[in-house]
Formats: C-alpha cells, structure tokens, sequence
C-alpha cells in the first residue's frame, strides 16, 4: 500500500510496488492453503511424546516389580522447591528401606534435577501431559505402589562396573559437598552411597 | 432451462402478485442458504490456510455446522438493551437486510433466471445497495453505545469513500456495451470478457468491492480487537443473523455483480449458464477469502487517503482511457 506520508517513489512506482507486495503475500497464503494440516484431533488421536519430556516424576520400574530406591534422599536435597519426601521402615532383614516416597506434583516446577542427581537410576520424568484433577489433594502422589525393593544382589553386580572409574569420577565430590549443609532431612544419605560402593 | 420455466413464466406473468411473491422467497430462500454455505466456506478455507482441518464433527467435514450454528442463533434470547434509542435500534438490521435483498432482483444469474431485467440495473444496483449505509448508521445511533457509535461512523465514511471508485469503475463496461442493463452487459460480452479490456477497471472494482463488504483488510467498522464488533455489539439472537445474513447477501451480490461486469456472466462452455455464474462468483469468494488471509486491517487515515488519493484518481483514469478508446472505435 502506497504510504501517504512519505512518497518515496513516483505515484505509479509506488502503487506497481505496492501491488506486488500484496501479490507476493497471498502467494505464501496460497503455499500455506496446500500445505497438510498439522494439529491433531486431540481427544481420539494422542501424541506419544518425544523422550526427552519433563513430565511428572515418578520412580522407574525394574524388571516389572522393583524400585531402586535406597530412601538415600539426594533427590529430597536436591529438590529447589521440596515437593518430595520420603519415610522409611525396618524391612524383614533389619534393612532400612522405601516405604513411601511421595510427590507433590503442585509443587514440582519439572526441572529434572531430582533425576539428575539420583545415584541409583531410580526415578525418572514421565511423559503424561494429561495431569488435570478436580481435587487439589489428588496432586500429592504416593510414587511406590507396590513396587518392592530390588534385590541387593544385583544391585552389587551394577556397582562394580563403574568402581575403576571412581578417579575419574572426581566432579561428584563437589556435588556432594555442596549437597551436604542441607543435610537435615535425611542424615544418613552421604552413608548409605558409601555402603553401596 | 428455457423450456423448463417456461409454464411457470406464463403464470407468472399471468398473475404478477403470485410471481413477486414467488421470485421474492426464492431469492430469500437462495440468500439463506448462499450465507449457510458461504459460512460454512468462509471456516473452512481459513482453516485450510491456517492448516487444520476446520469444523469437522457435525456430518461429514462438518458439513452440517453452519445448520446448527442458525438453530442456535434462532433460540438465543433476543435482547434489548435499556439504553437503545428502539425504534432506530430495531429498523437498522432490516434496513440493512432489505438492501441487501432488494438488489438481487437484476442479477442476471441465467439467461432465463432473473426476477427482473431493468434498463437502468447498474443504477438500480448500486442506489438500492447504498441504503446499507443508513442502517449501518442506524444500527451504530441507535445502540447508544461508543463502540457502536464509532462503528458505524468508520462504516458511513467508508462505505461513501468507495463507492465513488467502485461506480467509476463499473461505468467502464457500461461503457462499452452501450447499456446500464446488467442481462445487456452480459450479452455484449459474448465474444470477450470485459476483464481483459477493463483490467484495472476490475482491480479497482475488486478492491472496493472488499471495502463495501466491510471486510478484511477494510474491515475496519467491526473491528473485533478495538470496537468489540463496531456497530453490531448490541444486537443478539435474530437481530445479529439478520446482519450477518445481509453480510454474506452482500458480499455474494458484489461477487455477482463483478461477474455480470468483468467476467462475462453466464457465458462458458459446454456446462449451464448458471453453473459459470456460481463457479465465477465462488472463485471470486473464494478470494475475498483469501485477502482475508492473507492482509492485514488498515489504519482508517490510510483506508481514507487509499480511496480518494489512490483509487479514484486511478478509476477516473480508467474511465477517460475507456471512454478515449471508444471514441478512436478501438473497442
């Protein structure tokens, strides 16, 4: 469209170039107009999402029926907002582990850090994206279920593996320390990693 | 065609009261359905240029919906708001619809289908077509409301901006074929159509024609982010159907209007006469559509300084070079 301000050109120019520019938007409405829908119907079709989404936390399951907790509490430490906790019991063989391990999810602003700093690959982010309750109190999730704690013995089998590398291992010290002047909640946490090294 | 209607003509002539009433609620019963379709045509378009699918859940690619979207619009509450001044307030929308109406009746849609064929039907067209404007106005007066109000003041000013040019450039094929009845401009354009001899004659023509339908680009009388629906704010239920029905009569008739001046009317090959003449005016919806797309909302110094710096000078132009040309017998 011809400026009415500023006449750059001549009066004609103007009106030539101006007709262009609107031929040469409806030419890329046009390209669009041919292109293939890209939305989904929602409530019949549903997206797998990709692997690396962030959806709420939940505690990976192994060989169908294990966790791989240890109640350590790293993940308690390390979480900016606290919106998990655990408690813990004495299990058949005088062991202290998991009894509930519980997530708010109101709370949780899905940073991934707890994930991060698990030392047992025991939790993971999901990839729900459907997360709306009527119920304020149906955010606050109990994660364990009925998952049972995974046989020692393999664990240690695990272990092993990565024992060489241990000096190589050295920017985990850091993390540690930095880990440790918020140990309040779980106290024996930097011993039981050590336990299981 | 010519021997089908035929029986129906002879009453119709006959007995002249049966055959207006008859022609009258065709061409209401053809506007209801052309805004059903154009409605359902208008979504779905767009939702092709946006790349989703549109409304697709009632029958199939949601056919249907324009049907369910006037049922509900025929049970709405019909409100009326304390402020409005009533008589103004409830003449606008019929006002607005009788225009719209009132101007089908030239249209030439076949060479047999038409209500009535008038010498002075370009005339006729535009002067009835104009009336728009006053229940525009109205509609704007009459809700005392500011939106409104600003509404139709942008539409009045709008609308007597470009008809100037578009009256211009319709005298150039009125020119040529030497006749202001539209069935007579059809015919004179059986050899060639008036679009390449008028080219920017068609251009201005279409450019107004988007502008006197109140629609985007030059939609600036309902605006929806900054008049909240300009002059039809205040109208709900059959009273806001009835402007989106003279709407869509409108923009089918300047469609219309455009094929009987620039694009020969019902003349085509080897399909019916008013098989082009709809094939003709659904590409030229088709495009209002696809402005609509495609440019952005004008600023309403810019819509003003476009109609009279830039199209009437151009319309003028066209005219002088027309009528020149017919004067030296080129055409």
């Amino acid at each position: 469209m011809v400026s009415p301000t500023r006449p750059t050109t001549g009066y004609f120019a103007a009106v030539l170039k101006g007709g262009w520019s609107l031929v040469q938007g409806m030419g890329i409405t046009l390209k669009n107009f041919f292109r293939k829908e890209v939305t989904l119907e929602y409530p019949e079709q549903r997206e797998e999402l990709p692997e690396g989404y962030r959806g709420p936390v939940r505690l990976k399951v192994h060989d169908g029926q294990y966790h791989a907790c240890t109640a350590c509490g790293v993940c308690i430490k390390t979480c900016p907002v606290a919106c998990i906790w655990l408690t813990t019991e004495k299990g058949e063989d005088g062991k202290r582990r998991l009894a509930t391990y519980t997530y708010e999810m109101e709370r949780c602003m899905f940073c991934g850090l707890c994930v991060e700093s698990c030392n047992f690959d025991a939790l993971e982010m999901g990839r729900d994206y459907e997360n709306a309750v009527y119920e304020r109190a149906l955010l606050t999730r109990e994660l364990r279920g009925s998952l049972t704690p995974k046989p020692k013995v393999e664990r240690e089998k695990k272990e092993r593996a990565p024992k060489p590398e241990l000096p190589a291992a050295a920017p985990a010290a850091p993390g540690e320390s930095l880990a440790e002047p918020a140990a309040v909640t779980v106290a024996a946490a930097p011993a039981g990693k050590e336990d299981a090294r | 065609m010519q021997q089908f209607l035929q029986p129906a003509i002879d009453l119709f002539e006959r007995i002249p009261l049966l055959g207006m009433t008859v022609a009258g609620l065709t061409v209401f019963g053809g506007m209801c359905v052309v805004a059903l379709v154009l409605v359902l045509m208008e979504r779905k378009v767009a939702a092709d240029f946006q790349t989703r699918p549109g409304p697709n859940r009632y029958g199939p690619y949601g056919a249907f919906q324009t049907i369910w979207d006037a049922l509900k619009l025929l049970r709405k509450e019909d409100i009326r708001p304390t402020a409005v001044d009533f008589w103004v307030w409830f003449a606008a929308p019929v006002i607005v619809f009788v225009a719209a109406f009132a101007a089908y009746v030239t249209i030439p849609f076949d060479p047999v289908l038409y209500v009535k064929d008038l010498n002075i039907g370009v005339l006729y067209v535009f002067a009835i077509a104009s009336w728009g404007v006053i229940g525009v106005l109205m509609a704007g007066w009459g809700s005392n409301n500011r939106y409104s109000l600003f509404g139709g003041l942008r539409s009045a000013a709008q609308l007597i901006a470009y008809e100037a040019p578009m009256i211009l450039a319709a005298l150039g094929p009125v020119a040529l074929a030497g006749t202001l009845s539209l069935r007579g401009i059809v015919e004179a354009q059986q050899g060639v159509w008036y679009v390449l001899l008028q080219p920017v004659g068609f251009v201005i023509y279409l450019i107004t024609a988007v502008a006197e339908t109140n629609r985007t680009p030059f939609d600036m009388p309902e605006a929806e982010a900054e008049l909240t629906g300009g002059f039809h704010t205040e109208y709900s239920g059959m009273k806001f159907a009835m402007f989106f029905l003279a709407e869509y009569a409108n923009m089918v008739l300047v469609c219309s209007l455009a094929t009987v001046l620039f694009l020969g009317g019902w003349q085509g090959p080897w399909l019916p006469g008013f098989v082009w003449f709809f094939l003709k005016v659904g590409f030229l919806v088709f495009l209002f559509i696809w402005f609509r797309w495609t440019f952005p909302r004008v600023r309403v110094d810019q819509l003003m300084v476009f109609a009279w710096k830039v199209l009437l000078p151009l319309a003028f132009l066209n005219l002088l070079l027309t009528g020149l040309l017919i004067v030296l017998g080129v055409f």
